[in-house]
């Protein structure tokens, strides 16, 4: 008889079936377990370097905490310092521990993420140290670039440059407000049809951070009309996040 | 209670079973893995393996699901798929487990290695689930920002698909929950069943939490097709089969003014098996042995499995899902089992078959 009771021996015709049917279905797992992780845009750029000591000035702000860095054999016209945006283990920014040695040169060590022009170190203690000496004068009050009208993405400086992939959209909507919330520095996502990019942290009019004004911006296509304002390597985005505008 | 519910009983074939689908889904889990380092290495940027573990289990539980949904009425178009149908809560529980591991995450326990003085080993599935990779190291509650982060209710393109993720694991959960016998047993056949049907919502939610969250991120043109092509899937595989039984409803035979119906002429039911007659509100499954016959209600005590389409074993109906019998004369299962089924008187005069209402009630051997 060719009916199939599951604790009787197997038909001849189920027997034939499941000699295709089994392998088929194997065969289909085996294509989407191959196929499907090149669909998922998991393989940006963005890297850690291994955990590293940096030495310089540490700031809260423009836009969070960040670490003035001399540059060492700079080049004529380049900046000659590099600012390094400063997050805390986890989705916070960088503990009492650092905060309390703001102004002051310190030695700072931890994993150092980054990508493109973005680079943000993780960070929990910090090791006070003497100013070095015969060091040009840093540029503390920015030059203005002039307004800009600028459309982009408000993502989390540290998962973007690099603990995730890709950190940014709408699958890490709720991970970037954790870390917006948490102090991590708000950074705006800008790139060109030419694919160039640009990151800028994000102020408002008094200069001060705006993470706890823009969660609900995070994420999400937004146009920003704004005065750009260059701090050595990095760049601030001033504008009054009220009127920052979400598109689509 | 009713009777004692009997342990659910292991033979060869549903070891076989467990073994084939654990097969299927570690090569997706390991090659989905090992693929996403592989990628990553080409393209010299480092991988984050809790993104790509979490994208694994995810879509391998989403997949599964997708085969779960469909054996149900490819068994109803073809009883070859009742190899697959006999043990389907298995692949169910399956489902769930691999939707709580994208959720939780997990990792080998730190005993024993530690009482070595060594560390667990880190396989390269190790790893933090969505709930703590994207909510937990920060100033919330994993779970409270879960449910807090994302506030756009009133956007659909914003919405936080993650709580759609949430409803559908509800749902994975309680069929994983009810799936044993037992819970058949207490809730009865009727209510677990209604239970069951809550799948589908699990399933609408499932696909909401995968076209508002990966398809957004990922905008893959590839992608969005395998998921439109598995939803089109189920749905026409479900209308097709559908459609068959609504076609036998659709017609529901009357009774004369004697009570009895007048099914038709007897050579159209096939000997040693039956044909499925729709009486007003009830499906009748009339067997044919030779020149006896037997009318019984077409719905199965267990889960409402479809009796006409099984075969008479030692003068037992068996149903072809999960193999409950039942006796042709009198509906009842043989001792030691206790589920019986409504009979009807049923004769054939002159070369046509005739069937008597009101059913016979079920009655214990
Ligand atoms: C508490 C419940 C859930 C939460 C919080 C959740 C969260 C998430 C998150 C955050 C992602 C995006 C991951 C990324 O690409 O970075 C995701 C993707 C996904 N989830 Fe869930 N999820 C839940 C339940 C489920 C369940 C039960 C299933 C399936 C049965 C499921 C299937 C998927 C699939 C297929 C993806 C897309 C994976 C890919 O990109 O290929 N999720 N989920
Ligand atoms: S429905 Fe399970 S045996 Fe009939």
């Amino acid at each position: 008889m060719d009916f199939f009771i599951h604790y009787r021996p197997l038909p001849k015709a189920h027997r034939r079936f499941l000699g295709w049917f089994l392998p088929l279905m194997l065969g289909v797992m085996v294509v989407l377990g191959l196929w499907v992780p090149g669909l998922q845009n998991q393989y940006g750029a963005g890297s850690r370097q291994p955990i590293k000591q940096l030495s310089g000035l540490l700031l809260d702000g423009p836009g969070g905490a960040q670490v003035l860095v001399p540059r060492p054999g700079q080049t004529p016209g380049e900046p000659h310092y590099s600012r390094i945006l400063l997050a805390g283990p986890g989705k916070t920014r960088p503990p009492e521990a650092v905060m309390q040695h703001q102004g002051q040169w310190v030695q700072l060590k931890g994993s150092l993420f980054s990508h493109g022009p973005l680079s943000v170190m993780n960070t929990r203690r910090a090791q006070p140290i003497p100013q070095p000496a015969d060091l040009p004068a840093p540029n503390l009050k920015g030059t203005s670039l002039g307004p800009f009208a600028l459309v982009g993405e408000i993502i989390d400086s540290k998962c973007f440059s690099g603990v995730m992939k890709p950190g940014a959209g709408k699958t890490h909507m709720g991970c970037a407000i954790r870390c917006i919330s948490g102090g991590v520095p708000a950074v705006f996502h800008v790139h060109n049809p030419e694919g160039e990019v640009l990151d800028l942290v994000l102020i408002d009019q008094e200069g001060r951070t705006v993470n706890d004004r823009v969660l609900d911006l995070v994420a999400q296509a937004v146009a920003i009309e704004g005065e750009v304002i260059q701090y050595d390597n990095l760049m601030a985005l001033k504008a009054d996040p009220l009127t920052y505008r979400r598109l689509g | 209670m009713s009777h004692g519910y009997v342990a659910v009983q292991w033979t060869r074939r549903k070891l076989i079973y467990d073994g084939v689908l654990l097969a299927g889904v570690s090569a997706y889990l390991l090659l989905f893995m090992g693929i996403s380092h592989w990628w990553a290495a080409a393209a010299n940027v480092p991988l984050e393996t809790d993104g790509a573990a979490i994208r694994a289990y995810g879509s391998a539980a989403y997949i599964l699901l997708h085969l779960t949904l469909s054996i149900g009425p490819l068994a109803r178009l073809n009883p070859l798929f009742h190899t697959l149908l006999f043990n389907r809560r298995h692949m169910g529980v399956m489902v769930f487990l691999l939707g709580f591991l994208h959720v939780n995450g997990w990792h080998l326990p730190r005993e024993p290695w530690s009482w070595l003085g060594q560390k667990a080993p880190q396989f390269p599935w190790s790893f933090h689930g969505a709930l703590n990779w994207y909510n937990d190291f920060g100033n919330r509650e994993p779970l409270v920002s879960l449910f807090t982060s994302n506030g756009h209710f009133n956007d659909f393109a914003l919405f936080p698909f993650e709580l759609l993720g949430v409803i559908g694991l509800a749902v994975l959960f309680v069929m994983a929950a009810t799936s044993h016998d037992f819970w058949l047993t207490n809730l009865t056949a009727p209510v677990w069943k209604a239970i069951h049907m809550a799948v589908y919502v699990g399933y609408a939610a499932l696909v909401g939490h995968v076209f508002l969250g990966a398809l957004q991120t990922n905008q893959s043109p590839w992608l969005a097709g395998l998921v439109l092509a598995g939803l089109v899937w189920l749905l026409a595989i479900h209308l097709i089969s559908g459609w068959r039984e609504w076609v036998i409803d659709g017609r529901p035979l009357q009774p004369d003014s004697t009570g009895w119906v007048d099914l038709g002429p007897i050579d159209a039911i096939p000997d040693g098996r039956a044909k499925v007659f729709a009486l007003a509100g009830e499906r009748v499954a009339v067997f044919r042995q030779g020149s006896e016959l037997f009318a019984l209600s077409n719905v199965c005590q267990h889960q409402n499995g479809p009796l006409g389409e099984g075969r008479v074993v030692n003068g037992c109906v068996v149903c072809p899902w999960h193999g409950y019998e039942y006796r042709l004369e009198t509906g009842a299962s043989p001792p030691p089992f206790t589920e019986c089924v409504p009979t009807f008187p049923v004769e054939c005069r002159q070369g046509r078959v005739r069937i008597g209402l009101p059913p016979r009630p079920p009655q214990q051997a």
